[in-house]
């Protein structure tokens, strides 16, 4: 009875401890080969993510942008890219360049998708790009949410106030919250146009119910007192006398990307 | 006699004209007579009646010189002047007049825009004939075709799904009297042409890479037209308000008739206080509008006509007629402010003003903005799925 039941123990410890082995081994595993993923998944490690081609950052707000981009492209595992760039672009060259960065082979991104965010300003001729990219297109939304999320950049940017560094800042702090979301940031209408709601739909109610009240009106016509047939054209002409054309120049806001040779994504870019 | 009477052939009481029958009924006997039977019945007192009104008269002779004045006043030719100082009227009282009952030789005290009237005494339904006769004499009279019993019912129907009516108003006013009114009415009749320059506007839109464009093609668009109307009614009277008398349009005239005197028995009627040539503008205000409206109808495919001048002439002399129209007319007093309505007696269209409870106003303006509140968050909460 007492070797039966060591020979069983025996049997039980042996299998608990492969199990265990089993189980760790898989651990293991899947934390390197999660770790190699991630590594070999940055296309390009060296490439500098915060690029001041203008000069306009401080060396502590560089420091500070570089310190936030790392945490971001750790925590997401997704490339991003900040840039001044000095040169003169159009709206559509910019754009093409926020696309380009993530479809060179030896360019941002991270994966086979190239996933990963930019955020691209031409300081000379003041126009922005937003680039997502990959999996971030689906996180970042398409081209009215990019447009949404630079609104809030350009709040420090904007009418010359040149804030790059708050807005740097805020494009990082809006693209971690996108990423932890799993979604672009929630669009809520504008306080006008829900007071504008709030008054048109109020109005029609009180209206209708006012007017119900009395059904005393003045009569201005006598439609109905017509005598049936009694209507004869006898003379008239209509003649073209001049046209007005108004122009109105299009707003420049941005276009949508399909996406290049490496995976789909989405842009916006404009003026600011 | 200036003032008239309708008696029952039978039984000498007085006579109503009954809108629910479209015939007279005695108030005592409940007998009910067409008016080919009254008017027959008046022909035989009348050939039996004397017209010498100097001479002691007993009641059956009051009632035969009665009903033959009737047929004078009847008889008389339109376009002869009214006379207000006729001898059997007494200015009591800055233009109120006390004419005397046929029945009971009561004072009936009345201004002298009511031609049909009730004995305060008998209650004998009274016809002030110098009121209905000369200049004043109707042409064609509409006979009440609702009885007077739908219109209490008109009015708590108009009642109903009126979310800001005050609780109290339903539960507290008292109708208490609803009045029967032969309302004077011009109705002009006019042939006119219409002449007018419109602008219009086609408008049209595109746009190219870098600009949206709009054009806006002008057109001079001119119209002339000939046209008729017929029989547009104007109130002639200052005590009936204009509005609540354009409201209760339109009347059917296909059941137009002569001026009978036996239509009005029983009911309020008033001569006009504002003649045609001052009602006049009112119709030509609606003849305008219309000619115009009629003008730019013609003038299709345009995105807007505008009109820049033009206006109507006459084409031929227009006519005007005097009519008395059926309405019904209801008072009630809330928070002692007086609310008038008043019902079409020929097609039963119902019209007033009702007070609004400042409360529910304000309840139903918090709650509709709450509501547009609550759907806008919906919105976003929607959009943001």
């Amino acid at each position: 009875m007492k070797t039966n039941f060591k020979k069983h123990f025996k049997i039980k410890s042996i299998v608990s401890l492969l199990m265990l082995a089993v189980i760790f081994s898989g651990f293991v595993g899947s934390v390197l080969s999660h770790a190699d993923k991630q590594k070999e998944a940055l296309k390009n490690p060296d490439l500098v993510r915060v690029v001041d081609q203008v000069g306009i950052l401080t060396a502590e707000q560089v420091k500070i942008l570089n310190q936030e981009v790392k945490v971001f492209m750790e925590k997401h595992n997704a490339d991003m890219l900040v840039a001044l760039l000095p040169s003169n672009l159009s709206s559509s060259s910019i754009e093409k360049l926020g696309i380009d960065v993530f479809n060179d082979p030896e360019g941002y991104g991270v994966g086979e998708d190239s996933t990963g965010v930019a955020l691209i300003f031409n300081v000379k001729s003041r126009k922005w790009t937003i680039r997502a990219q990959g999996r971030a297109e689906k996180i970042m939304g398409d081209r009215d949410d990019l447009e949404r999320i630079f609104e809030k950049v350009a709040e420090h940017v904007k009418d010359h106030r040149n804030n790059y560094f708050d807005g740097f800042r805020e494009f990082i702090k809006i693209s971690d919250q996108n990423f932890t979301r799993g979604k672009p940031m929630p669009v809520y209408m504008p306080l006008w146009f829900r007071l504008m709601i709030i008054f048109v739909f109020t109005g029609i109610v009180v209206g209708v119910l006012v007017h119900q009240m009395s059904n005393v009106r003045k009569q201005t016509t006598a439609r109905e007192y017509l005598v049936e047939g009694s209507f004869v054209l006898n003379d008239g002409y209509d003649r073209f006398s001049h046209t007005v054309t108004t122009k109105t120049k299009r707003s420049d806001s941005g276009s949508s990307s399909g996406g290049g040779s490496s995976g789909g994504g989405s842009s916006a870019s404009g003026s600011y | 006699m200036s003032v008239i009477s309708h008696k029952c052939p039978n039984c000498g009481s007085a006579v109503n004209y009954d809108a629910k029958t479209g015939s007279v009924r005695c108030v005592s006997c409940n007998s009910e007579f067409t008016n080919e039977e009254m008017k027959q019945y008046q022909d035989k007192i009348k050939s039996e009646s004397t017209t010498d009104e100097d001479e002691e008269m007993d009641p059956e002779q009051v009632k035969v010189a009665t009903l033959a004045k009737i047929e004078e006043i009847e008889e008389t030719q339109k376009g002869v002047e009214w006379d207000g100082d006729a001898g059997y009227t007494e200015d009591v009282d800055g233009g109120v007049v006390e004419y005397r009952c046929p029945s009971c030789g009561g004072g009936i005290i009345a201004d002298h825009s009511v031609s049909a009237t009730k004995c305060p005494y008998c209650d004998n339904p009274a016809l002030l004939t110098e009121n209905l006769s000369g200049m004043l004499k109707p042409e064609i009279v509409i006979p009440f075709k609702i009885p007077r019993e739908e219109v209490k019912k008109a009015l708590y129907k108009f009642y109903k799904k009126k979310i800001l009516l005050p609780k109290k108003f339903k539960e507290e006013n008292h109708i208490e009297d609803v009045a029967g009114i032969y309302v004077p009415f011009w109705l002009y009749d006019a042939d006119i042409n219409a002449k007018y320059m419109f602008e219009a506007t086609r408008v049209r839109s595109w746009s190219d890479g870098s600009y949206d464009y709009t054009e806006t093609s002008y057109y001079d668009v001119y119209r002339d037209a000939d046209m008729s109307f017929s029989q547009i009614p104007v109130d002639g009277s200052e005590k009936m308000d204009d509005n609540m008398m354009d409201s209760i349009e339109p009347f059917d005239y296909a059941d137009n008739t002569d001026f009978d005197g036996m239509y009005v028995a029983g009911f309020m009627a008033e001569k006009y206080t504002v003649d045609h040539k001052e009602a006049a503008p009112r119709a030509n205000l609606r003849i305008e509008n219309s000619a115009e409206d009629f003008c730019r109808e013609t003038a299709y495919g345009y995105d807007g006509v505008l009109a820049k001048s033009g206006g109507v002439t006459k084409t031929s002399e227009g006519s005007v007629k005097y009519a008395l129209l059926p309405v019904w007319q209801l008072h009630t007093k809330y928070k002692d402010k007086t609310y008038v309505f008043a019902m079409n007696g020929q097609t039963g269209k119902f019209v007033g003003k009702l007070p609004i409870d400042k409360v529910k106003l304000a309840m139903w303006t918090v709650g509709s903005a709450l509501f547009a509140l609550g759907v806008t968050i919906l919105l976003d909460f929607w959009g943001n799925m």
